[in-house]
């Protein structure tokens, strides 16, 4: 296996938008309706806060630790043996998120289309095709991410219209209407699904320029928070407020409800072979942010060998891990959240507060500490060679005079000619200009949400208004964080 | 559990083994323990399954978290 591993921030950015987003396709959604009724649609505005901060601590991790991954810096700040503990415990969170997929899924596959077979057949299957995209590296997943997530997300954007002679906008009535603890209880479940989003973590690797994955991991989680959005309010639009809570699979029923004529009254399979790739690159993706972490535990980053006991002992483990399929939406919906709430924020707030203590540094300045006999042209000619994106990262002041990028980085920039796809009157912003906008439409969606639900008891109309700013807000967020990215991709020329 | 499935599985545990024969001699030596450690426990499960003995801790969490869970949420 290739030890070194580069991915684009446009596949960083859709893969973590394929974590997020293809676990939820098969469950949570149900609690969240059960908790916030008709107002379940505004149950993911906390987790794209949360999934903004996460990728905040991320960015910083990889300023302090260019070139290292999440396990990595674990044992760097914490010393072996508490490092390796943490470490253990990201593993057995990895663990849950694949046992959790891989069931769960198979639970799906079985209910629409393979009545018939055995769920240990359908599992096995699913760990084979995981196994065999184990012997390779995450480049390989973003890859196939990057030619199904478009087609994934244009079938979700264009579900509305699909679905719009089933549609009852009254089913939504009264906007804003239900209670505060519910819908804040809606998003902490939601939240704790978000925090699959550390996944990316075992990446960092994977892209240097600190500042594309900052915004590549930010519009991976708004858009995968828009794309669910969409889906829940279709839900509720088209099956009301109650159904959905009592169906396990709700997206599904959804898209079966699509009826434009008798030629395309199947659209559900169609449907169904876009949306099956990307939730399985979804578990490749934990899959190799698994392998990767037990590498780290024997200093090693080849995780070929261990590919196939590891991949045998999760579907062993999965297997023996659930009775009933009852037990695996209880453990997805309830235990799940509710373990990575418990833990997660508080991990990386202290991972955060430990990294401040290291010194912001840039890969070209370790690497001119690692070889400090080698002549300039030497070194500009290796920084040319590592890094093929084009990107070098950012730092600190003195980082930011040595970042001058050399002509083999222009000529290998993805972004090289494209055109500021921004209107013309907002061409000039700038990359932190459009990353303050995206943070201030993500407080305003929370804000839209606690003003709509406070003054609708006395204004129904307030209620309608907070909901379609949050909707626009929701649109603008990542509208404006793929600005962001576009800019950071300018930026690293 | 369905026989298709153990019959199956540990013919895969096997293949992969011996495809791994020749690879494993030129791997570190940490790597060559730790693929040791991952089989081993690999093969305990599958005995474990034979025999019908389930000790996984998702249980607790079915079990106990996720219950408390969902009566504190009262959905």
């Amino acid at each position: 296996m290739d030890q070194k591993q580069v991915i684009n921030c446009r596949q960083f950015a859709w893969l973590s938008a394929a974590i997020l987003t293809g676990g939820g396709l098969t469950s949570v959604e149900q609690v969240l309706v059960r908790l916030g009724k008709m107002d379940a649609w505004g149950s993911y505005a906390l987790a794209s806060g949360y999934a903004v901060l996460l990728a905040y601590v991320f960015y910083q991790l990889a300023r302090r630790f260019p070139g290292k991954h999440l396990f990595e810096i674990t044992k760097l700040l914490f010393g072996k043996f508490i490092g390796t503990a943490v470490n253990l415990l990201l593993m057995f969170h990895l663990w849950t998120i694949l046992i959790r997929d891989l069931r769960s899924l198979s639970k799906f596959v079985a209910v629409s289309l393979l009545p018939n077979t055995p769920d240990e057949i359908i599992v096995m299957l699913l760990m084979l095709v995981v196994m065999y995209y184990g012997k390779t590296s995450v480049e390989v997943v973003a890859r196939v991410t990057d030619f199904f997530f478009p087609f994934f997300t244009f079938v979700i954007v264009i579900l509305p219209l699909l679905l719009s002679n089933e549609i009852d906008k009254t089913l939504l009535q009264p906007v804003l209407s239900g209670q505060i603890q519910s819908l804040f209880f809606g998003n902490m479940i939601s939240t704790g699904w978000f925090g699959d989003l550390f996944v990316m973590g075992a990446f960092l690797h994977t892209l240097q320029a600190t500042r594309q994955l900052r915004s590549a991991l930010r519009h991976g989680a708004l858009l995968a928070a828009l794309l669910i959005g969409i889906f829940l309010v279709l839900e509720l639009l088209v099956l009301g407020p109650t159904i959905p809570g009592n169906l396990v699979f709700g997206n599904y029923s959804v898209v079966q409800q699509i009826h434009i004529t008798d030629f395309l009254d199947r659209v559900d399979l169609l449907i169904l072979s876009i949306w099956f790739p990307v939730s399985t690159c979804e578990m490749i993706a934990v899959y190799l942010a698994l392998l990767t972490g037990i590498a780290s535990l024997v200093k090693q980053r080849d995780y070929s060998t261990i590919n196939s006991p590891m991949g045998l002992l999760v579907l062993m483990t999965s297997l023996l891990a659930f009775k009933s399929a009852t037990e695996i939406f209880s453990f997805g919906n309830y235990g799940y959240p509710f373990f990575v709430i418990a833990y997660q924020p508080l991990l990386f707030l202290v991972i955060w507060l430990f990294s401040l203590r290291h010194p912001v540094r840039d890969r070209r300045e370790q690497k001119q500490g690692q070889s400090s006999s080698a002549s300039s042209q030497a070194e500009a000619n290796e920084t040319a060679q590592d890094d093929p994106s084009g990107a070098s990262s950012e730092g600190g002041p003195s980082a930011r005079t040595s970042r001058r990028p050399t002509a083999a980085t222009n000529r290998t920039h993805a972004n090289r000619g494209k055109r500021n796809p921004a209107p013309g009157f907002l061409q000039k912003l700038s990359y932190k200009a459009w990353g303050r906008s995206s943070n201030v439409l993500v407080v305003l969606n929370i804000a839209c949400l606690a003003l709509g639900l406070w003054f609708s008891r006395h204004y129904a109309i307030a209620g309608v208004i907070c909901g379609v700013s949050y909707c626009v807000c929701s649109v603008l967020a990542v509208l404006t964080s793929y600005m962001e990215l576009f800019h950071a991709k300018q930026q690293a020329q | 559990m369905n026989n298709i499935f153990l019959l199956v599985f540990f013919f895969i545990v096997v293949i992969t083994l011996v495809s791994d024969m020749k690879k494993m001699q030129s791997q570190h030596k940490s790597l060559k323990t730790l693929y040791v450690v991952l089989y081993t426990l690999t093969s305990a499960m599958f005995i474990c399954m034979l025999l019908g003995i389930k000790f996984l801790p998702t249980y607790l969490f079915v079990n106990n978290l996720s219950t408390w869970v969902h009566q504190f949420l009262q959905v």
